[in-house]
């Protein structure tokens, strides 16, 4: 019995000693690195293709956007025109003339803060 | 037995799989390292979209900002008949887009009821607020494909200073023609790879050269001011039965050009249907014998030259007056005028002796100088130089004939343009149409800076002609139906016979009128000229409402206020009317 068990202890130890031969830790670290590399590779290639796909749809976004701008661009000019401008004062029954003169009253920009600004300068330029 | 020929069969289906895979590896080993150009090439076709990155035509903007021109993305409905007619709803179908963009749903239904076809146009150039709500309906078989189009938003306004361009993006017309080189922008370029469902691999893209989007041209018109011109012409169209009538706003100081409108006119939007005539634009393009309004030009010479005063008396022999062997009438006779006085009748006789006095050789000096017979450089294609023969070429009748605006041809804003130097302190500037030109970063690219031309006359001389003009707006002067309320105008009259083979018609006229506002310090110089009108025909009836009418809404809209009382009083000062 206990020579049967010493037996399998020397075959257990021998195998161990065949998978060390066989598969070493320097190949096993390479193969490692190399499967880490590989990984590392993929998952970059597929956030590349991600971004790229994102990149793609932001131009096509960006290029909506522009015709819509234009397209409201359109819509304001078109709104502002002076025609339609005619038009709606028409059809609200708007009658708009011009004042006539004497019945203008202008508004001038009060003098005094330009004053007071000048004031300024001058006492800069005396000290300079 | 039994457990033997299971193994064999494990064994066969192993080398089977093995040689498979054997050849499969050895295939592929051969596609990847072989010699096999013509497939790589093949493969590298299907794969490789090279395509031009089309841009839009730069916007054309008035001087407020407000777009004139621009390129719109546009829809072309499609339909596949096949896929709406296996659908079932081919009768919703035709009724929803018959409705929606406005066509015979008979014409659509020929279209759609074509079973054998894959793709039938049902419109084009259809607006994008449009084709989402037909794309909104989710009705199988109909389609859009995207296009560009350059739009005018405003349709006739502007129409012949903007031009056009043409289907394939050249610019034909107008601004449009001119400065289509900035308008036009550089395509880009991009070469890549698709993938299996044509969708672009982003990160195999190879060449990318990206496009450079038209610049925006900005205009010196106004929108709005264009708007009251167009509008008082084409009254003035109507009113008078006339063959054409055009007129021009321009900016005394800076030579801008403010508004500029010819009659008749047509859609931008739809100028393939339009005709020659309607696409000419009148105001730089027609040349005409100006008649009166070309008085101003010798007077202001010879006031130049000191050899006429304002009070100085000359005969203007009672209407009827020969010179070498020939007539020259007056409109009306008149006896002896004060100068100012024959300029405010605007007596031929007193023209011509005026200009006799001057002489050949300064008056063709100083016609040349106000930039008659040469282009004014105002930046539109069409321009004309207008007609002024060569000294050598004149006759002894023709200074006479000159001086009343005869055997001398003009355009609309060569006029104008003479005029606003006097305006100017004599100053002839160079007409702008075109401010600037911007790119799409906003940096300019262009830009068009106030230029004179030359000083044909001396601020003196040029204040004492607005003050002389000033007198015909005033009672007994001829433009009186030019006088606006609170202002004063400093006018000219004109109308002129048309020629015609052996002489001028006794029908046909060119009436006009140009006036600066307010007289005592001009900001706006304006002219005015109806071709042929019927059955009035003189420039003091027909020309000066229409420019009253402009000028009244000119000076609110732009709020230029009439001058103050002592500047009204020094002006006056340059002369005063005494009766004779």
């Amino acid at each position: 019995m206990a020579r049967r068990r010493k037996k399998n202890k020397l075959r257990v130890q021998t195998r161990k000693t065949g998978i060390k031969g066989i598969f070493p830790g320097t190949l096993f670290g390479v193969l490692l690195a190399l499967m880490l590399f590989s990984f590392s590779y993929l998952y970059i290639c597929g956030r590349c293709d991600d971004l790229g796909k994102k990149i793609n749809q932001l131009e096509k976004k960006r290029d909506e956007l522009r015709r819509e701008i234009v397209n409201e661009e359109f819509k304001w000019s078109n709104m502002t025109s002076p025609k339609n401008m005619e038009a709606l004062l028409k059809k609200h029954q708007l009658n708009m003339i011009w004042p006539s003169e004497d019945s203008v009253v202008r508004l001038r920009r009060n003098p005094l803060p330009q004053q007071f600004a000048q004031g300024k300068n001058t006492g800069a330029m005396a000290h300079d | 037995m039994t457990e033997k020929r299971q193994r064999r069969r494990i064994i066969l289906v192993c080398l089977a799989l093995g040689l498979a895979w054997t050849g499969l590896s050895i295939r592929l080993i051969y596609l990847h390292l072989g010699d096999n150009g013509d497939l790589r090439d093949r493969v590298a076709r299907i794969r490789t979209v090279e395509k031009d990155i089309l841009v839009g035509r730069g916007r054309i903007l008035d001087r407020n900002g407000n777009i004139m021109a621009l390129d719109l993305a546009l829809k072309h409905v499609f339909v596949d008949p096949k896929i709406v007619l296996d659908s079932g709803h081919s009768r919703f179908v035709i009724r929803q887009l018959a409705r929606l963009l406005e066509l015979d749903p008979a014409m659509v239904a020929s279209k759609v009821n074509r079973p054998e076809r894959r793709f039938e146009f049902v419109k084009t150039f259809v607006h994008e607020d449009l084709a989402q709500q037909i794309r909104s309906m989710g009705m199988h078989g109909v389609h859009f494909e995207d296009v560009s189009a350059r739009h005018y938003p405003q349709g006739m306004l502007m129409g012949h200073i903007l031009g056009f361009s043409n289907i394939e993006g050249v610019g034909s017309a107008g601004v449009e023609q001119r400065y289509d080189r900035y308008l036009r922008g550089v395509r880009g370029l991009r070469v890549t790879e698709v993938d299996g469902r044509r969708r672009e691999v982003y990160d195999r893209r190879g060449i990318d050269i990206q496009p450079q989007e038209g610049a925006d041209v900005v205009l010196t018109v106004d929108q709005n001011l264009q708007h009251f011109v167009e509008r008082a012409l084409d009254r003035a169209m109507t009113d008078h039965n006339a063959k054409g009538a055009w007129a021009i706003v321009q900016h005394v100081r800076t030579g801008d050009i403010l508004a500029m409108a010819s009659r008749p006119a047509f859609d931008l939007n739809e100028y393939r249907h339009s005709r020659e005539d309607e696409r000419l634009n009148r105001a730089i393009g027609f040349v005409y014998e100006p008649g009166s309004t070309f008085k101003v030009a010798v007077y202001a010479a010879a006031f130049n030259e000191g050899l006429i005063r304002p009070d100085q008396i000359i005969d203007c022999e009672n209407g009827r007056w020969i010179h070498n062997g020939r007539p020259l009438r007056d409109f009306h006779p008149y006896g002896r005028l004060t100068i100012a006085d024959a300029l405010k009748k605007s007596s031929n006789i007193a023209a011509a002796k005026v200009a006799l006095q001057l002489g050949e050789a300064r008056l063709y000096q100083y016609l040349r100088e106000f930039g008659v017979g040469r282009h004014t450089g105002v930046g539109l294609p069409g321009e004309e130089a207008g007609i002024l023969n060569p000294r050598n070429r004149w006759t002894s009748l023709s200074v006479s004939r000159i001086a009343m605006g005869h055997e001398v041809a003009v355009t609309g804003l060569q006029m104008v343009n003479m005029q606003t130097a006097l305006g100017n302190g004599g100053f002839l500037m160079r007409p702008r149409i075109v401010q600037r030109v911007v790119n799409n970063r906003g940096d300019t690219v262009m830009e068009f800076k106030e230029e004179v031309l030359s000083r044909p006359v001396n601020a003196d001389a040029a204040r004492l002609m607005c003050r002389l003009l000033s007198l015909i707006t005033e009672p007994g002067g001829t433009g009186v139906r030019a006088k606006i309320d609170g202002y004063r105008v400093a006018g000219k009259t004109g109308t002129a016979q048309k020629p015609i083979p052996g002489g001028y018609s006794d029908d046909d006229n060119i009436a006009s009128f140009m006036g600066l506002i307010p007289a005592e310090e001009p900001q706006l110089s304006i002219i005015v000229v109806v071709d042929e009108p019927q059955p009035e025909h003189t420039g003091g009836r027909v020309a000066a409402p229409v420019f009253k009418e402009i000028a009244e809404q000119a000076v609110r809209y732009l709020d230029i206020p009439p001058v103050s009382a002592d500047t009204a009083n020094r002006f006056k000062a340059l002369y005063v009317e005494r009766p004779m």
